[in-house]
């Protein structure tokens, strides 16, 4: 955030002088800019394509629909695994979120929420509650158990200006992190529901976030309209890198299992994958006959293929390192909203509009 | 590091686009090539019996050309792409309702521009009404109403009961228009009319594909920032329900964009008038008043400089007000091309003079209850504020039709003689006063052309939408008057609050300089900071991919699949391709650790520390080292990172007593005097990263020394030893005994031992009651299936502790010991199968 980066800078006072205040500023930040992206040019030293062309290309992966999950009225907005590897969370348009075992494709719980459009939803890591929110600005907490009607247990945790877009929990029970139209994103306190720490610096609604897979780390991803994705420091609420280069809004943002990279689907039609050490965009996938956003995205276990759910209702299977589409799975009748690979790699997810959620392996 | 560049002024540069506006423009691109005359998809019209069939293509030749064009190679690639062109109505099979493209002799035909969903407004009910009730009219077989429609049409014909009639006549008037038209021309039209609608009004089962994300709705010009969650919830419920879904944030930039190019467009050629000439239209209108009179029509046609005045309204607001202004387009298509057919040019449109009047309630306008609040003071009929036309409020007027054709000729007449628009066409609604034979026969005596107004149909109205415009300019911002005069005084307000505006202005606009610069030095100090970063190299980058994908590629079950031949740590199936819980349970079961998650403990210290019974073991190795507090440590940092809130002090707390305190440590962790400083530091100010440091500083230690020494440990070494020898191989092949129709058998393949090239499988026949085992030795089931070497039967309790026991397998040949056998030979009968097929292959 400017404001709380750097001191106010001089203003000259006469109008004329600051239309050329401006003019000189925003030549000196093009001139940077063209030169940060020359030396960044200067490190891309060779296409990925080229350093993964001794890899083997991937065999045939039989990728089928295993598991077909049916119950929701409406679109289906998003899911996400519970970390026992089966069960799922998934919440639609029509302000259902409901808990499925994906094993045995049994509904557990259902719950209605006040509001349309609940486009969040998160499974915390004990498995023991689920997080959820949209157009009620609100990120609302569920203890999951079979004793009572849970619905009476729901505690609103976070409250944004706008619709939740994200949340996830931050690693534990404790902590909830959620990301808004108001673009900004907050980490808050279960327990008692206060904001811990907020990010401020989209400039557009945000969309998604992810957090790495690793324990130790302190920072989290997060992305949306403003075409950027940013990396932040849990602890100091700071921006501490940007990427940029798509051309529409970032739809679905995922870390790569090694945790530092992070892909990207976005709305112009393409994924991305950015590496936080190189500060810069690595590869892009994209392909001409491909004219519909990615909405979601998510990696394989060891980072070679990369799940791209689309709005032409496919999901496209990526191979990450030789940039190359090696195939793509039919099946939802409506546009995919939301994929997630599943904690232990066995499967993928998906979500779509069709009002169904698949899994596939 | 750069941030997004701020929008500086967002307002002005913002263009109102469709939510769907990216995968539209991809798709007209790839529509205009298609439509190439030289090099797109062959248009051609086919003869069939005693008739033709005017330009059509084959799904064949659009299938093929997608194919060579795109640079396809896959035919249900290509499939698709068509069918999702043609689900969003580009394209269209002639003779059906369902949107879809099949790779055959079908023909298809082009839809025109003008109603590609870019172009086109959310369109209403009574559109949709009327175009049905047109279709009642034709009296041909392929005009028949489908199932589907019928009903649309009854329950439609429910909705409008009262202004049916209305829709009638609208429907009377263009099927009229119609039947002008040649017939070919009229045979496409036709069929692009009813596109239009399946896109729209999708047969039931099909997708929508005009329904919008929400999310994207800020595109369309949704104001980011609602007043509160009931604002936003409102805004959603009336997203949410009604005829008038999130789509109809029309794109208002598109709106004319496209000029019909194809040959079948000829309909909307006139179509296309900008607002510019409606606008004028208005203040054409008779019963002037100067100043607001323009007010308006600048509203209308630069509707940007209003628009921030509805940041109190959440959601769907603006693009209500989108919409009006596409509206003001529709209408002069509506009116001036349906009812009066084409031959009324769309140049006339300005000389239509258009005359309503509005009442002005004092909390808010009436008709936009679904917006505002409902009226709750209803004022008198001598309240009411009639303006003849104008938008100027004036003199109260409640007449009967004398004073109306009286207040007509003082002033309507001499305002039209001084604009010279002798030959206007005048537009009146059908107010009794109004529709009146008497004031009817004053009209033509005085040469004034009338213009039907369409009842009860405020869409299809011209004025009714200038009247909207002016009526959120008097109630801005929700504002509510008290009295009359208040109401009367609030257009000089608005006369006003122009001139206010351009101070407010000023302060904004210096405002946004003072914004404008600091962005600019910040955004100057973040490129700066990049520059001097040190990155790596895209070669060094994907070289670490690459190792991360050799390391784990046996860990991936997609790569991998978990138990096939390339698995080397023999795994279970995949759960989800092979219906058994097995590869999740193994461990639960067995009680050992598999090989998978040994081989991943060994792979990095992370997933050793991830795993929970990894820390477990960890610690019981760190504890023998006697350095089994920097594990505990750095566990107890992590718990205190991840805490709540209220639990924070108590566990900074316990942590310092415990491990931290220089002096009263009960078990104190060996950090250096640096990180120790900084552990103090941060202590000053405790949080729940106060030890984190300290605790980076542990686990670099455990991750160089101790991990190490784990994996060359005992402790280790015997974990991976114990796993290897009694490899668990897991099977469910149901299949085996499915014929067997007595009682359901399952039968279960277990690796009990293994040695280089053969394994011994016990396989246990689970019949519900009695269950029996067989102990196969097979070849290594990687290898051909060879059949069982040898095999032995039993009764599975006393089984398992044989084979336990007994069952040895050497390096090199099979050594099944022959003991085993004696603990029971009772055959069951569903040992029976040949085991040959139960083992795994």
């Amino acid at each position: 955030m400017p404001e709380n980066a750097t001191p106010h800078p001089p203003v000259a006072a006469d109008p004329a002088r600051q239309g050329d205040q401006i003019e000189t500023l925003a030549r000196e930040a093009e001139e940077l800019r063209k030169k940060l992206d020359q030396e960044r040019q200067k490190l891309n030293d060779i296409p990925i394509q080229q350093a993964a062309e001794r890899l083997e290309p991937m065999g045939n992966l039989g990728i089928k629909q295993r598991r077909i999950l049916k119950g929701h009225a409406g679109k289906v907005l998003c899911m996400d695994w519970s970390l026992d590897k089966r069960h799922i969370v998934s919440s639609s348009q029509d302000g259902k979120v409901i808990v499925w075992d994906g094993f045995t494709t049994n509904k557990e719980h259902a719950l209605t929420m006040p509001t349309t459009w609940v486009m969040a939803c998160a499974y915390s890591p004990s498995s023991q509650m689920i997080a959820c929110g949209g157009l009620d600005n609100k990120c609302s907490v569920v203890p999951l158990s079979f004793e009572e009607d849970i619905i009476q247990k729901k505690r609103s945790v976070a409250t944004h200006t706008s619709y939740m877009s994200c949340c996830t929990f931050l690693r534990s029970d404790n902590l909830l992190l959620t990301g808004s139209g108001d673009s900004t994103c907050a980490i808050w306190d279960v327990e008692s529901g206060q904001m811990i720490q907020n990010f401020h610096g989209h400039t557009g609604d945000v969309f998604s976030l992810d957090i790495p897979k690793c324990d130790t780390g302190n920072t989290f991803i997060s992305a949306g309209a403003d075409k950027h994705s940013l990396v932040w420091d849990i602890r100091s609420g700071q921006c501490v890198q940007s990427f940029e280069g798509h051309e529409a809004d970032i739809n679905s943002v995922r870390f790569h299992p090694n945790g530092d990279a992070f892909a990207t689907g976005s709305d112009d039609a393409t994924c991305r994958l950015f590496d936080l050490r190189a500060d810069r965009q690595v590869c892009v996938y994209e392909k001409e006959s491909i004219l519909f956003p990615v909405n979601g995205v998510d990696f394989s276990l060891s980072g070679r293929i990369l799940f791209a759910g689309y709005g032409d209702y496919r999901v496209g299977v990526w191979d990450s390192l030789k940039c190359v589409r090696h195939s793509v799975l039919y099946g939802h009748e409506n546009r995919i909203s939301c994929l997630r690979t599943s904690p232990d790699g066995t499967a993928i997810c998906s979500a779509s509009w069709d009002c169904t959620i698949r899994i596939w392996a | 590091m750069a941030l997004p560049r701020l929008r500086v002024n967002a307002n002005s540069e913002e263009r109102l686009v469709h939510p769907n506006h990216m995968v539209y423009q991809k798709m007209e691109g790839l529509v205009q090539h298609m439509l190439d005359p030289e090099n797109g998809v062959p248009i051609k019209t086919v003869k069939s019996f005693l008739s033709k069939v005017p330009s059509v293509f084959t799904g064949q030749d659009l299938i093929s050309w997608i194919m060579k064009n795109l640079d396809m190679s896959d035919l249900s690639d290509a499939l698709h792409l068509a069918h999702l062109v043609a689900s969003h109505g580009y394209l269209f099979q002639i003779d059906d309702h369902v949107l879809t493209v099949k790779n055959d002799g079908t023909f298809y035909r082009f839809q025109t521009p003008y109603f590609w969903p870019s172009n086109c407004w959310e369109p209403e009910n009574t559109d949709y009404a009327v175009y049905l009730c047109k279709r009642t009219m034709q009296n041909k077989a392929h005009l028949e109403l489908e199932d589907f429609e019928a009903e649309n049409l009854a329950k439609l014909q429910k909705m409008f009961s009262r202004k049916w009639e209305f829709v009638f006549m609208q429907a009377e008037a263009q099927y009229k228009v119609d039947k002008k038209r040649d017939r070919l021309e009229r045979q496409i039209l036709d069929s692009q009319e009813r596109a239009f609608w399946d896109v729209h009004r999708p047969v039931p089962g099909c997708v929508n594909t005009t329904e919008v994300d929400f999310r994207k709705l800020s595109r369309s010009g949704r104001p980011k920032y609602s007043s509160g969650g009931h604002a936003a919830l409102n805004a959603a419920a009336s997203s949410g329900c009604g005829p008038f879904s999130t789509s109809a944030a029309a794109a208002a930039a598109h709106a004319h964009a496209t000029q019909p190019s194809t040959s079948n467009g000829s309909t909307a050629g006139g179509a296309s008038p900008s607002t510019a000439p409606a606008a004028s239209s208005s203040s054409a209108s008779p019963g002037q008043s100067s100043p607001l009179t323009s007010s308006t029509g600048g509203a209308s046609s630069g509707s940007g400089s209003f628009r921030n005045n509805y940041y109190a309204r959440p959601g769907l607001r603006r693009c209500t007000q989108v919409q009006d202004t596409l509206k003001l387009e529709h209408l002069v298509y509506s009116n001036a091309i349906r009812m009066n057919g084409s031959s009324l040019h769309a140049l006339t449109w300005p000389r239509i003079g258009i005359r309503d009047e509005k009442k002005f309630n004092l909390d808010g306008p009436d008709g936009y209850a679904h917006y505002w609040r409902d009226l709750r003071k209803d004022p008198s009929t001598s309240k009411r504020n009639f303006g003849g036309g104008s938008l100027m409020v004036w003199a109260a007027f409640c007449g009967n039709r004398d004073d109306y054709q009286q207040l007509l000729a003082q002033h309507l007449l001499p305002y039209l003689r001084r604009r010279r628009r002798a030959n206007m066409i005048y537009q009146q609604d059908n107010a009794s006063v109004h529709a009146s034979n008497s004031t009817l026969a004053w009209f033509a005596a005085k040469n004034v052309v009338l213009l039907d107004w369409p009842a009860c149909s405020p869409d299809l109205n011209p004025v009714e939408n200038l009247w909207s415009v002016l009526v959120r300019r008097v109630y801005a911002n929700a504002k509510q008057y008290t009295t009359v005069n208040d109401l009367k005084k609030s257009d000089s307000c608005r006369v006003g609050w122009f001139t206010e505006r351009s101070a407010r202005d000023e302060r904004a606009q210096r405002k946004q300089t003072i914004f404008q610069i600091t962005n600019f030095v910040f955004q100057i100090n973040l490129l700066n900071n990049r520059l001097s970063k040190n990155v790596l190299r895209t070669s060094k980058v994907v070289e670490n991919y690459l190792s991360y994908y050799e390391q784990r590629r046996v860990f991936d079950p997609f790569l991998t699949p978990p138990g096939c031949a390339a698995d080397q740590f023999q795994s279970q199936p995949n759960p989800w391709i092979n219906d058994t819980v097995d590869f999740w349970q193994h461990d639960k079961i067995t009680g050992d650790i598999s090989t998978r998650r040994l081989k991943l403990w060994e792979e990095c210290f992370e997933e050793l520390l991830a795993d929970p019974l990894g820390r477990e073991t960890l610690q019981k190795f760190l504890d023998k080292e006697y350095s089994g507090e920097n594990l505990r440590f750095w566990w107890e940092v992590q718990k205190l990172r991840k805490c709540s809130s209220r639990m924070v002090p108590v566990l900074v707390t316990e942590i310092y007593n415990e491990f931290i305190d220089t002096n009263a440590a009960t078990s104190p962790v060996n950090v250096d005097c640096k990180v120790m400083e900084i552990t103090e530091e941060n202590l000053k100010n405790p949080n729940r990263w106060s030890f984190d440091e300290a605790a980076d500083h542990i686990y670099c230690l455990m991750k160089n020394d101790s991990y190490q020494r784990f994996l060359r440990s005992d402790i280790y070494k015997d974990l991976v030893a114990q796993s290897r020898k009694k490899h668990v191989y897991l099977t469910n092949r149901t299949q085996g005994v499915a014929s067997d129709r007595r009682r359901r058998v399952v039968v279960v393949g277990v690796v009990v031992a293994e040695g280089p090239d053969a394994v011994a499988v016990l396989l246990l026949v689970l019949p519900a009651a009695r269950p029996a085992a067989t102990v196969v030795v097979v070849g290594r089931p990687t290898v051909n299936q060879k059949g069982p070497k040898s095999f032995l039967t039993g009764n599975l309790p006393s089984f398992s502790t044989a084979v336990r026991t007994n069952l040895h397998v050497g390096g090199g040949g099979v050594a099944a010991a022959g003991g085993s056998g004696s603990s029971g030979s009772s055959s069951q009968p569903g040992t029976s199968y040949s085991p040959t097929s139960n083992a795994p292959s």
